[in-house]
């Protein structure tokens, strides 16, 4: 291919890129449309909303301090003296990301019953929520991290070691690591401002609930979106400058390969600290509230009403999610093989993807609801329909997929495609034979992650499902307040079990993939 | 005129740059039929560049090649795409695909051509055997020893039929008794089939195991060209001094 095609290549491929990034916010199109035009019967800037908004704040300050207390050590400690194989306890601390904060809410709401101390338990309004969140919240910088450690050189760390042993080791890996792992911590906070669950369950004010009730309870579709924008105005606001500051490191964390990363090294101290901190870590952010779960749920048992709820949400629940994320897979894959010729692309790209995840989910639910009131019937299959819950949430959740599939990309070797050229062997051929299956435990990965943080994601649903087709997570929020605790219960315990499940099925099957390629 | 049309390749007036800086300035280098050339160069002269340009995988920015009396790349138009030049590449990192086996990478490297199923079959049997490695045919990459892969990867060149390939210093990683027995290997393999050889390498052990020529890259031109046994004798360049007293202390 000549100079000038190249270049048009190029062109093609970002504006392709940017038509997928125009979809994914195309949803919150019509509310901003509803916001300016529509008329409401109700103040934006009443005492409740500016209450609600500042205490938001204040929880995703909480948030992000509480995770990044926790993650940058944890992170530190797994990258430089974690266990060299079977990194099992790393991968399962993505465990509380994938779950609902509501669901882990109400295991915390149900520990005094285990006779823990009462001033303590159970823990309620701002602290509770607070809590909860940046807990659920930890593992992001936790991951980043590690990511950023593991990216790099194993002699980088070496000659630390032998500078300065291992204070130096952490003082230099932690200053390296600093930017990412804060980056992830404003995010995680970011992101905490458009999640109303925990807060609900707490009883703790927050934007997210004020929107909800201004659509739900108070029926005002213009009230609500232009409390979204409000909302989405401040992600965009907060996100800005941590973009601008933190984007090289994230993207340098997140999407560069490392050809020699650190090796875990062998010290039995700081080896065991970081064991014990990441068990720790689970056992607050999972097993304490599991365990609250399971006390009701073993006391007053409600499994069989639990399963027929499981049993009659399940069809819809599996439309959600696995729509969602084949939707949000195939279009990150086609994104991140746009993005894999360009630096420049690929930063643009993840800026703009930081971008969407921080936006309220809310933002592009209500944009749907406004655009179903004014279509014509015979577009209610897009607007009124599963499909239309499954598309929203998929593309509210192609970042998620978008970043796993740039870095699984990134990992790809520019000779691979070389070579190919080189033997004449077709492009699509190429595609099929090396790409895909090479990036298929990605791709595994991928679409699991996505279908359970797209079951969790009760907001998009509530605002947009049929009639008569709640999805199991939203089953559990609805029944929560006026139904008897034992089922509220064996149906949490029923969701956990089954995510837990479905990661450790993702996470053998690409284990197993890769394995196949190294042995066979 | 019969010295032009006799040369496998030539490249002439190249001009190649990363951004601002220019990696290959004026860079001409000529390759008979059947020779096998060593191209030597400080790290980041551009070596790999000039292999990437006569491969078609890059185009200069001014400059010809000219492949077989064709012209395969004028400037920055590539006439000639990288799979009709009769040019085969083993990559540094040998750029075998890891999901497939070694028969399978031979075969998709063969798709190109559009052969028939048997002849394909039989092209695979046949490079499998020359190179010694049949009995590894349904083995993955990842399975095999550096040696076995440098095989696989050039296995898979091979069966291209190219009239010239080109090496970008893929025996690096060997330990030394493996790398002879590699570089035995292809001498052996040159002579049968007749192929032309540019090996990018800093390595006096590769150049004398199976090169009879050596060029000098340096400024982003060819500073240096001749046999090999001339070169040693009389080396014109800085780099060329250095490798001959290295290759002398042997």
């Amino acid at each position: 291919m000549d100079f000038a095609a190249r270049t048009t290549a190029a062109r093609r491929r970002g504006l392709i890129a940017a038509a997928i990034l125009a979809l994914a916010i195309a949803p919150a199109i019509p509310l901003l449309i509803a916001a300016l035009r529509g008329s409401s019967d109700y103040s934006l800037w009443s005492d409740v909303f500016i209450k609600a908004l500042l205490a938001s704040l204040s929880l995703a300050t909480g948030v992000a301090v509480v995770s990044l207390g926790l993650g940058l050590p944890l992170g530190l400690l797994a990258a430089l003296y974690g266990p060299r194989r079977r990194p099992i306890l790393l991968v399962a601390q993505a465990l509380p990301l994938l779950l609902p904060s509501f669901l882990l809410a109400i295991g915390w709401r149900h520990l005094p019953a285990v006779g823990l101390p009462k001033g303590l338990f159970p823990p309620s309004g701002f602290g509770g929520a607070a809590l909860v969140m940046g807990l659920q919240a930890a593992p992001l910088p936790l991951l980043a991290t590690w990511a950023a450690c593991r990216n790099l050189t194993a002699s980088q760390i070496d000659a630390a070691r032998l500078h300065g042993g291992e204070r130096i080791v952490l003082t230099r890996a932690a200053m390296a690591c600093a930017p990412v792992a804060i980056v992830a911590a404003l995010l995680a906070g970011i992101l905490s401002l458009s999640d109303p669950g925990a807060a609900q369950v707490f009883r703790c004010p927050s934007a997210a609930m004020e929107i909800r009730t201004s659509f739900a309870a108070l029926g005002d579709r213009v009230l609500a979106a232009r409390q979204c924008l409000v909302m989405a105005g401040l992600a965009l606001l907060l996100t800005a400058p941590v973009l601008l500051v933190g984007l090289p490191h994230l993207a340098a964390a997140v999407l560069a390969r490392q050809t020699r990363p650190v090796v875990p090294y062998r010290h039995r101290l700081l080896g065991g600290a970081g064991q014990a901190g990441l068990v720790a870590l689970l056992l607050v952010a999972v097993g304490l509230p599991a365990l609250g779960l399971c006390l009701p749920a073993i006391e007053r048992p409600m499994f069989a009403r639990a399963a027929k709820t499981v049993l009659d949400t399940a069809p819809a629940t599996l439309a959600y999610t696995l729509g969602a994320a084949a939707v949000a897979v195939s279009l990150a894959t086609v994104l991140a093989l746009l993005t894999m010729h360009s630096l420049r692309l690929r930063l643009a790209v993840l800026a703009a993807l930081m971008v969407l995840l921080a936006l309220p989910p809310a933002l592009g639910a209500i944009g749907v609801v406004h655009a179903a009131t004014v279509a014509p019937p015979w577009l209610d299959w897009l607007t009124r329909s599963r499909l239309t819950v499954a598309v929203v949430l998929g593309l509210r959740l192609l970042p998620v997929a978008a970043v796993a599939m740039m870095r699984a990309v990134g990992s790809l070797s520019p000779s691979w495609s070389d070579a190919a050229s080189l033997c004449g062997v077709p492009k699509r051929r190429f595609l099929y034979r090396v790409t895909i299956p090479v990036l298929m435990p990605t791709i595994l990965i991928g679409l699991l992650l996505v279908a359970v943080l797209a079951a969790a994601d009760v907001t998009t649903t509530q605002l947009l499902y049929p009639p008569g087709r709640a999805s199991l997570p939203l089953a559990v929020l609805t029944i929560m307040a006026n139904s008897p605790e034992g089922l509220v219960a064996s149906l949490s315990l029923l969701y956990l079990l089954g995510v837990v499940l479905l990661m450790l099925v993702a996470t053998m099957l690409s284990a197993w993939l890769l394995r196949k390629w190294k042995t066979s | 005129m019969e010295n032009v049309v006799t040369r496998l390749l030539q490249c002439r007036d190249l001009l190649f740059r990363f951004g601002e800086q220019p990696v290959l300035d004026g860079a001409a280098l000529d390759v008979e039929a059947g020779e096998s050339l060593a191209l030597l160069g400080k790290s980041g002269s551009g070596k790999s560049t000039l292999l990437r340009i006569i491969a078609g995988l890059e185009v200069p920015e001014r400059g010809e090649v000219v492949i077989d009396g064709n012209i395969a790349t004028s400037g920055a138009r590539l006439l000639i795409p990288p799979h009709h030049r009769g040019v085969a590449m083993v990559f540094q990192d040998l750029a075998l695909w890891p999901n497939l086996s070694v028969a399978e990478n031979i075969r998709l490297g063969l798709s190109g051509l559009r052969l028939s199923r048997r002849e394909c079959d039989e092209r695979i049997e046949d490079v499998l055997r020359l190179c010694e490695i049949d009995d590894l045919a349904r083995r993955r990459p990842a399975s095999l020893s550096g040696g076995q892969q440098q095989r696989v990867a050039l296995a898979r060149a091979l069966a291209m039929r190219p009239e010239l390939l080109l090496l970008d210093e893929p025996l690096g990683g060997l330990d030394l008794l493996t790398k002879v027995s590699v570089l035995g290997q292809l001498a052996r393999l040159r002579h049968e089939l007749g192929f032309a050889v540019v090996l990018v390498t800093h390595d006096s052990v590769e150049v004398q195991g199976l090169c009879d020529s050596l060029a000098v890259l340096e400024g982003g031109r060819i500073v240096e060209r001749g046999r090999l046994e001339d070169v040693v004798a009389n080396p014109v360049s800085e780099l060329g001094r250095a490798f001959v007293a290295t290759m002398l202390q042997m």
